[in-house]
């Protein structure tokens, strides 16, 4: 089975593919990709600031 | 339409920062508490007493249950805390543990400069999971430059031994990074290699406190010489591989890519934070103190004010309002969207007050402008593009979902999609994790091929993608929490029932495998066990002895022998036609709004079955069009802790897909929250695939359900869980006689629905995708 390359693939498209290829043979560069993707509101979620102090972040 | 920061609004406040300790035992030339222009700190009490805690507790959680916080933070700051002493710390913590823990999750901060910390008071910190902060500034030379003693001692040997105390496996776990302020006179790279050698979870880089009155240290000839110290510890750090996190390059890093800075040194994200001094007065961010004496007063206290009568402060509120609470030069300038006008408190210059530049102005723009020109920086991680129109999704998906029309094929489709987001987070865990302790994974990958659907049924699991959330942001810093990807790979182990044998992190005398239950050893062990996994038994071989279990057949069948410990395991309750996960066990399950109870006994669980069982009922009564869509996709029912006051409860949490929070309350209204919920678990995995919306901190829209505007993906999803809630009250109100409570509640939650929609079709922050959805939505409205 051959991890579709082109990156204009949909999102749906991209996890068929993490969904059915055996997870030893996942390319971490796609997973990289799928993860920050559905993070990318996440990573960084809005709503208040950190302060300068160290805790959680927002 | 309101926005953040509207006169008269009650802003939600997240963050306090409690003054539990006035003085310090260094008198560090640069600290802004006591040796800039306000000097308040002269004329309060010594320590917070009992009172002021328990009153700032109180309004706390009144303002969190209010709003409905998620989460709050309070930090313990000074002057120095640790001066509170051990006894007098632990009546701090147990009283807001206490007060707030019920209502929302409260993180615990301690910012420190470490001098007192000790293996005792770490133990309290653990015991009551604090989060330490420390204040070092690099290499002795650096550190003891101004944090010194006050009889000119430096502070440098005593921080590196608490430091040292943090980085113990035991304490790990609170060390939650390092503050340096920066010091040009120093040398960058002697800072940076210091502060590298000690590992720190997480990095930041102050600038010291100025402002135009009283303007920053600048050498001669140098015109920035911030930026270029900045400039000359993000090339180490970069030509490093970036080893820790630091808060003010990633923060630059993301709002050049148009994200959010997560700081308030840097970008327009807004500032919800409000500071409690020792005798109870509420004042703004403490960095204001640098400013003129009194710039952080607000004239009101916890005594006799609530925190929304301090969030509706004008000063307050000019911290939500992003670039229009900006000067006019920095509203014109090229690089506001990064640096958001800098520190607030570093703007102030008599005459015209807050209302300028940074005094670190010409140095943050060429900070930011070298970042984005320098090549070797890398770009910040460009994801492939995401779908905004909804074309990528299966055909008339996106139609029937904003209709409140899912269906099986459509949930079957969304959790075949998380379970493909579960496995792609396990490759990065993995993947982040050093070879050596890549055991766990290595087993799960060969369950993968051996036994796929043992690995599937352990990862469709809710909470086994919560703790991929969680070890995906922890890796390189919590390899406790990494390593529990091998309690993953046992349960699947033991699904399958296949034989492995495998390191497993226990922690206090717990081992949890996901989905299946959890051993508990006679002894408080923490650190790494030896399961051996084989069919029919396991055997655990910790620090205080071997454990053994043993079970005939299928482990949900059978009563497990156990020998030296005790097994609990998950429980299940029949749920329309089927039975569900009952989930009271897994420690990743509390990451509700609030907080999840605790294993209830017999004659409660069975109270549960019976209710879950009418909810059921109901659903499939009220909800003919979507009753096939919650039975399928329904994995799993988290009890929450009761409502003091006894309002209902209920919580769906973002990463945990088919999971439910709930607080025991009869059928019809649990039928009522468990379709709300699922509705937000649904919109949330649609989320993951498509845009509905383009998030924008400062666009708050008003909705009627709510006291306090809302972001709008706040507001899409009340919005959404609405719809169902609308048709749940249709079908109730059609059963009894015009003018009932069922026609009024359907009535109110129409009404609800309707405007919200129009809010959001109005925002400006809907993709064509979203505006189609919003549509579709408001449409179902009319029967």
């Amino acid at each position: 089975m051959n991890i579709v390359e082109n990156e204009q693939v949909s999102m749906a498209e991209r996890l068929s593919e993490l969904r059915r290829r055996p997870l030893g043979e996942i390319p971490v560069a796609r997973a990289l990709d799928v993860t920050r993707t559905v993070m990318r509101h996440r990573d960084d979620a809005e709503g208040g600031v950190e302060v300068a102090r160290f805790g959680s972040v927002a | 339409m309101p926005t953040s920061g509207s006169p008269g609004t009650a802003w939600p406040i997240s963050q306090y920062v409690l003054k539990v300790h006035s003085r310090c035992d260094l008198a560090c030339d640069h600290c802004y508490v006591y040796e800039h222009a306000d000097q308040s700190w002269r004329g309060r009490p010594m320590v917070m007493d009992a009172r002021t805690v328990a009153a700032v507790a109180d309004r706390i959680a009144e303002h969190a249950a209010t709003h409905r916080l998620r989460r709050v933070s309070v930090v313990l700051h000074g002057g120095e805390p640790l001066l509170l002493g051990p006894e007098r710390m632990r009546q701090v913590l147990a009283a807001l543990r206490r007060r707030i823990d019920p209502v929302s999750h409260l993180d615990l901060l301690m910012q420190s400069n470490g001098v007192r910390l000790s293996e005792p008071y770490c133990d309290l910190l653990a015991e009551y999971d604090v989060q330490v902060g420390i204040s070092l500034d690099g290499d002795r030379a650096a550190n003891d430059r101004h944090r010194r003693f006050a009889n000119g001692a430096g502070s440098h040997r005593q921080v590196l031994r608490a430091i040292e105390l943090l980085q113990t496996p035991t304490y790990r776990r609170l060390f939650a990074g390092i503050l340096c302020t920066v010091d040009v006179r120093n040398d960058p790279i002697a800072v940076y290699e210091a502060l590298r050698a000690v590992r720190p979870p997480r990095l930041d880089l102050l600038l010291p406190h100025a402002t135009w009155a009283n303007p920053p240290i600048r050498p001669a000839g140098r015109a920035t010489p911030y930026a270029d110290w900045l400039l000359a510890v993000h090339e180490r750090w970069t030509a490093d591989g970036r080893p820790m996190p630091i808060r003010l390059f990633d923060a630059l890093r993301s709002t050049a890519a148009g994200g959010h800075s997560g700081s308030e040194w840097v970008g327009l994200d807004p500032a919800d934070l409000v500071v409690v001094e020792t005798d109870g007065t509420w004042e703004q961010v403490d960095s204001l103190k640098t400013a003129y004496d009194g710039a952080a007063t607000t004239g009101l206290s916890v005594f006799t004010h609530t925190v929304d009568e301090v969030s509706r402060l004008p000063e307050i509120a000019v911290r939500q309002t992003g670039l229009a609470g900006l000067s006019a030069q920095c509203r014109a300038c090229p690089v506001v969207t990064q640096c958001g006008g800098g520190l607030f408190a570093h703007r102030y210059r008599e005459g015209t007050g807050f209302d300028n530049p940074s005094a670190y102005c010409a140095d943050l723009k060429e900070l930011i402008v070298s970042l984005s020109a320098r090549r070797d920086v890398e770009p910040v991680p460009v994801t492939a593009p995401v779908d905004q129109d909804g074309t990528d999704l299966p055909d008339g998906l996106l139609d029937r979902i904003a209709a409140g029309r899912t269906d099986a094929d459509a949930v079957r489709f969304l959790a075949e999609s998380q379970l493909a987001i579960t496995r792609a987070m396990l490759v990065e865990v993995a993947d982040g994790m050093p070879v050596t302790e890549r055991a766990g994974w290595e087993v799960l990958v060969r369950l993968d091929r051996e036994a796929p659907g043992a690995v599937e049924e352990t990862l469709r699991h809710p909470y086994v993608r919560v703790w991929a959330v969680d070890a995906r942001r922890q890796l390189g810093t919590d390899s406790a929490l990494t390593a529990q990807l091998c309690c993953v790979a046992a349960a699947a182990a033991v699904r399958a029932g296949a034989t492995v044998e495998i390191d497993v992190p226990m922690r206090a005398g717990v081992l949890h495998l996901p989905s299946l239950g959890t051993l508990t050893v006679p002894e408080p062990v923490t650190g790494a066990a030896v399961l051996t996994v084989e069919p029919g038994r396991w055997r655990l071989r910790h620090k205080a002895g071997t454990t053994l279990v043993s079970f005939d057949g299928e482990l949900y069948a059978t009563a497990p022998q156990v020998t030296g410990g005790h097994w609990r395991a998950n429980r299940r309750l029949a749920f329309a036609g089927r039975t569900i996960l009952f989930e009271d066990l897994d420690p990743h399950r509390d990451c509700h709004d609030w907080k999840a109870a605790e294993r209830p006994d017999a004659s409660a669980l069975a109270r549960w079955g019976e209710v879950l069982s009418g909810a059921w009922s109901s659903i499939e009564a009220e909800l003919p069009h979507q009753a096939a869509a919650v039975r399928i996709g329904l994995r799993a029912v988290v009890p929450l802790v009761d409502d003091p006051t006894g309002t209902l409860r209920s919580s769906t949490a973002r990463q945990a897909f088919a999971s439910v929070g709930v607080a025991l309350a009869d059928a019809p209204a649990t039928a009522v929250m468990i379709a709300h919920e699922f509705q937000h678990s649904v919109l949330g995995a649609l989320l993951d695939l498509c845009d509905l919306f383009t998030p924008s901190p400062a666009v708050r829209l008003t909705v009627g359900w709510r006291a306090d505007p809302r972001p709008v993906e706040g507001v899409l999803q009340g919005t959404y869980a609405h719809l169902t809630i609308t048709e749940m009250w249709r079908q109730r109100a059609s059963r009894e006689a015009p003018g009932g409570p069922a026609h009024q509640r359907h009535e109110q939650f129409r009404a609800w629905t309707a405007d919200a929609a129009d809010a959001l079709l109005s925002s400006g922050a809907l993709t064509p995708a979203g505006d189609r959805f919003v549509r579709r939505l408001a449409a179902a409205l009319t029967p």
